[in-house]
């Protein structure tokens, strides 16, 4: 598919925290890309960028981080030099954020009527009143019951999952052409997480919106996701259609995440890890950053690998990619 | 890498704090008044109490003007004739004295009533805090000058006042921290070996208390020493046989209409330059020791 | 709401009676009350009077009460050395302590929250640093001594401001108010400002400090990431969620201030209560110190009571019985 088919184009981005300790590089060359209606999973441990990643497309990384490199095509248009005002045009409009922290995400201090609103307002040239019905309709929409009386409530007033709830009307109210959740229901309970990512994935199917689910849990992707990115110390290692990763992952990373998942492990026997730890992004090594960690690194990893397609559609940054060990 | 293993608590600290350099600066100006004002009666030209070495007729002078005598009066002279210079360095460890020892005392009295109130727990714990509370209720400043009302003029006095409007707001932090400390398992540890709770009070839950309290600390000494000044000047706080900063400043009122600016504006510079020192030291203290700020 | 009202109605009560309490038996109870309410100087037959009006001669419980209603009524004894009942000295001087804190006090808000934004949105600029060196600057300067430098400068070498004193008033409702003249602004200002300089300190801090913690709260993002107006981010959501700790501060700082009054008062001769309590200290005058008492404890609690509606209006946790 060309470019202008796609919805987010990323190329090559690069955002790098400046501190007084060094440069981090959290996100390294990153590319992907993702269309109208398709949902993309980013994987990977805490520290591996993929938060960064995020919050880099809406230009929302905070001091002293800053996107130096790469292009960011939001349907044609490079989001990278876009001043603050053109920017803030196209969030909560064309490209909404959810976030992680369910306590945190609303405000507590102020009304969910007055947080909807604002977000209707700041785009829309409507009354209040009209405000107002936007935002019990899109209450309901999201499965919270008598939408009108809580629209008068307090975030607190709320369960984790009603706020993430809240969360995800507010993101789909302007119908935005992309939506990119940042582990939205990692601080939830299982059963809730299960409905949330239902009705997330039916409300972006029938509206058309692409959604990037950001999470550290392969569980969740496997049932949700059409294309996966998997991150690991700023780089995505492996990417491709979820079926193909998860029944052939080629990168040693994928295969021992994939591997550390405890169902797939064998009863009474003790559980898989990867060995060893992330390494500090103060101090990433030269070549492959995974060299410490796997089982298959040779002298050749120590040169930065390239990326390479073994398979049509499936992408591995790696100089062994695990090819062999499939039909 | 190499520092980390090597660091012990006290050297991050000392390399935390010097991150600021006003911070150090305050510190050496800081111990620069300490020491004049201990060595105070030996560094001034002239005891300025002793009234042979004063001469009436050398009253009022500017700054830099020389006396009958030939002695040259660096500051100026006050109504009486006193070197404001040798009256400073006096008034300056007066002042100074004051406010570490009754912000020592209420720190100490402050400290142990909220550790013990926090580690016996209960009805004393409650009678302790409520107290804390009555007293926390009301300024500082309104509490002194009614105890001062009551009690009268006099040193001991004023310190007694100063303690009694500043220990509450030591135990209360105190009690706070103690607490957050109880809870953590070296005290369990230090129970099951069946110490007696007076050790456990001090010896263990005391220390680790220490740090919000320092800091409070510091600025305590600072507010002191003004409330003295405040005090003074205003004629109920340290008689006239010691004279403070606060009492210098109040003499040199009378002479502002007249434009003899120096009676006054020397001793306030003296107490300004103190307490701002021992604020910037504080500040930072509180930047390096507080938890939440480490990134 | 109404529960929360009456229940911090009563805790005022409670505060109130045992206020009136440690007066009572800092007064009564030390020390002989003949001596302390009644001028030494007074003729027996006056004397005899006024123990006989303030039942000094009954047993203590029942003097408890006599004080108790005597001081509801305005009667505790008459200054000595005005010869009038102390209550009313007090509350005659009591709008103009009032005013001078008042306007000490917005000037410490109207100013120091936008500088406190400032320098918590710009912390590293010249500007954002230079408030907060100049705000530590500024609580630790003596406030009387700084009285006595902006006598020396405004009035005396420059001769733009009065030296001393209260300007002409506008009677409000009965009471004197000299904010509305322009006479009363050129004396106000001096002293509103030496009165308003720590408490302004104080907001500036404590804003920026409000500031710097919130901003990096995931709220804040995930407002940016709606896409609203940055200002609407800072006044609206930073703004609202840091006013509580400020009020809570302001409301303190009020009370502290009225006390420190005092020193304002005497450099600036300003007629209010503080001249009158450190005259009336420096001559034993104990009746009316006694009075001062009761009225600065009296106006304390409708300070703490306004903070407290204050607080559960601005956090919906505290009224609704979230936290």
């Amino acid at each position: 598919m060309s470019t202008n088919d796609k919805t987010l184009v990323v190329e090559d981005l690069k955002t790098y925290f400046f501190t007084k300790a060094g440069i981090v590089k959290a996100v390294d060359g990153v590319n992907f890309s993702i269309g109208p209606g398709k949902i993309m999973g980013l994987v990977g441990e805490s520290g591996s960028g993929k938060s960064v990643t995020g919050l880099s497309i809406v230009a929302l990384v905070d001091e002293p981080g800053k996107i130096v490199g790469g292009r960011i095509i939001f349907c044609g248009q490079d989001l990278k030099g876009l001043s603050e005002e053109q920017i803030r045009q196209i969030r909560g409009v064309h490209i909404s954020m959810i976030f992680q922290d369910v306590m945190m995400t609303l405000n507590p201090v102020l009304r969910i009527d007055t947080q909807i609103v604002e977000a209707l307002k700041a785009h829309n040239n409507i009354s209040h009143h009209e405000a107002i019905e936007l935002a019990v309709a899109a209450l309901y929409q999201v499965g919270i019951p008598t939408p009108r009386e809580r629209l008068k409530a307090y975030p607190h007033q709320f369960s984790g999952g009603m706020r993430q709830r809240v969360a995800i009307a507010i993101a789909m109210l302007n119908e935005p052409e992309l939506i990119i959740a940042d582990e939205p229901t990692t601080a939830l309970d299982v059963t809730i997480q299960a409905q949330i990512l239902y009705e997330t994935q039916k409300l972006c199917r029938e509206r058309g919106t692409a959604l990037i689910w950001i999470t550290h849990d392969l569980t969740v992707i496997a049932g949700l996701a059409d294309y996966v990115c998997v991150m690991y110390a700023g780089k995505i290692v492996e990417q491709g259609e979820v079926n193909e990763i998860l029944d052939r992952p080629l990168h040693p990373y994928t295969i021992g995440l994939i591997g550390s998942v405890p169902s797939r492990n064998t009863r009474g026997k003790p559980l898989y890890q990867i060995p060893g730890m992330t390494p500090s992004l103060l101090n990433l090594p030269s070549g492959c950053a995974f060299y410490e960690r796997c089982a298959f690194a040779d002298q050749a990893c120590l040169e930065e690998p390239c990326v390479t397609e073994p398979v049509e559609g499936h992408f591995v940054y790696c100089f062994h990619p695990h090819v062999k060990s499939y039909p | 890498m190499a520092s980390s293993i090597a660091e012990t608590p006290i050297h991050r600290f000392v390399s935390d704090f010097t991150e600021s350099k006003v911070a150090v600066f305050a510190l050496f100006v800081l111990c620069l008044v300490i020491t004049i004002a201990l060595f105070g009666s030996w560094l001034s030209p002239q005891n300025p109490y002793d009234l042979t070495q004063v001469d009436i007729l050398d009253a009022k002078l500017p700054p830099g003007s020389e006396g009958i005598r030939g002695t040259i009066y660096w500051l100026g002279t006050d109504g009486q004739g006193r070197d404001l210079l040798s009256a400073i360095l006096y008034g300056l460890r007066i002042s100074l004295v004051v406010g570490v020892i009754s912000g020592s005392l209420a720190l100490a009295i402050g400290a142990v009533l909220g550790v013990i109130g926090a580690q016996v727990g209960g009805k004393v714990d409650a009678l302790i805090m409520r107290t804390v509370d009555l007293f926390l209720g009301f300024p500082s400043f309104l509490i002194a000058l009614i105890l001062l009302a009551l009690l009268g003029r006099g040193v001991e006095k004023v310190i007694i006042a100063l303690l009694i409007s500043q220990w509450a707001n030591f135990a209360r932090i105190a009690r706070g921290a103690a607490v957050v400390e109880r809870e953590k398992e070296y005290i369990d540890a230090v129970r099951c070996l069946a110490l007696p709770r007076r050790r456990i009070v001090f010896r263990h839950l005391l220390p680790n208390c220490l740090p919000p309290l320092i800091v409070v600390a510091t600025v305590n000494v600072a507010f002191a020493i003004t409330l003295e000044a405040s005090l003074s000047f205003l004629g109920v706080g340290l008689p006239i046989t010691e004279p403070s900063l606060g009492l210098l400043i109040s003499n040199g009122y009378e002479y502002i209409l007249s434009g003899r600016y120096w009676i006054s504006f020397f001793p306030g510079l003296a107490l300004l330059i103190t307490i701002v020192s021992i604020n910037l030291v504080a500040d930072q203290l509180r930047n390096v020791l507080n938890p939440r700020l480490q990134k | 709401m109404t529960i929360f009202l009456i229940r911090r109605l009563m805790q005022c009560l409670a505060v109130l009676i045992m206020m009136s309490i440690l007066v009572f038996a800092g007064v009564f109870a030390i020390g002989n009350p003949v001596d302390v309410l009644i001028n030494p100087e007074a003729t027996l037959a006056e004397k005899e009077r006024t123990i006989q009006k303030l039942g000094l001669d009954r047993p203590l419980w029942e003097q408890y009460f006599i004080f108790l209603r005597n001081a509801l009524s305005g009667e505790l004894g008459n200054s000595f050395v005005h010869n009038r009942p102390a209550i009313k000295l007090i509350v005659e001087r009591l709008p103009a302590t009032l005013e001078l804190s008042t306007c000490a006090m917005l000037i410490a808000v109207l100013l120091g929250i936008p500088l406190g934004i400032w320098a918590g949105l710009r912390p590293a600029s010249v500007f954002g640093r230079s408030i907060m060196s100049g705000s530590i600057f500024c609580f630790s300067l003596p406030t009387f001594w700084v009285g006595l430098m902006m006598i020396l400068i405004f009035a005396v070498k420059l001769n733009w401001l009065p030296t001393t004193g209260r300007g002409e008033t506008v009677g409000i409702l009965g009471i004197g108010v000299s904010l509305l003249t322009l006479n009363g602004l050129k004396h106000l200002i001096m002293p509103a400002i030496n009165l308003g300089l720590y408490p302004l300190a104080l907001v500036i801090r404590l804003t920026c400090s409000g500031v710097q913690e919130t901003l990096p709260l995931e709220f804040v993002k995930f407002a940016k990431a709606k896409g609203i107006k940055p200002q609407r981010v800072i006044f609206v959501h930073v703004l609202k969620n840091i006013l509580i700790p400020i009020v809570t501060v302001v409301g303190l700082q009020f009370a502290v201030i009225l006390a420190f009054a005092v020193v304002t008062e005497s450099i600036f001769a300003w007629p209010g209560m503080g001249k009158l309590i450190i005259d009336s200290i420096i001559l034993l005058d104990r009746p009316v110190i006694v009075a001062y008492l009761l009225v600065t404890v009296f106006v304390f609690m409708i300070i703490n009571l306004v903070v407290d509606i204050l607080y559960s209006i601005l956090d919906p946790r505290v009224r609704l019985g979230g936290l």
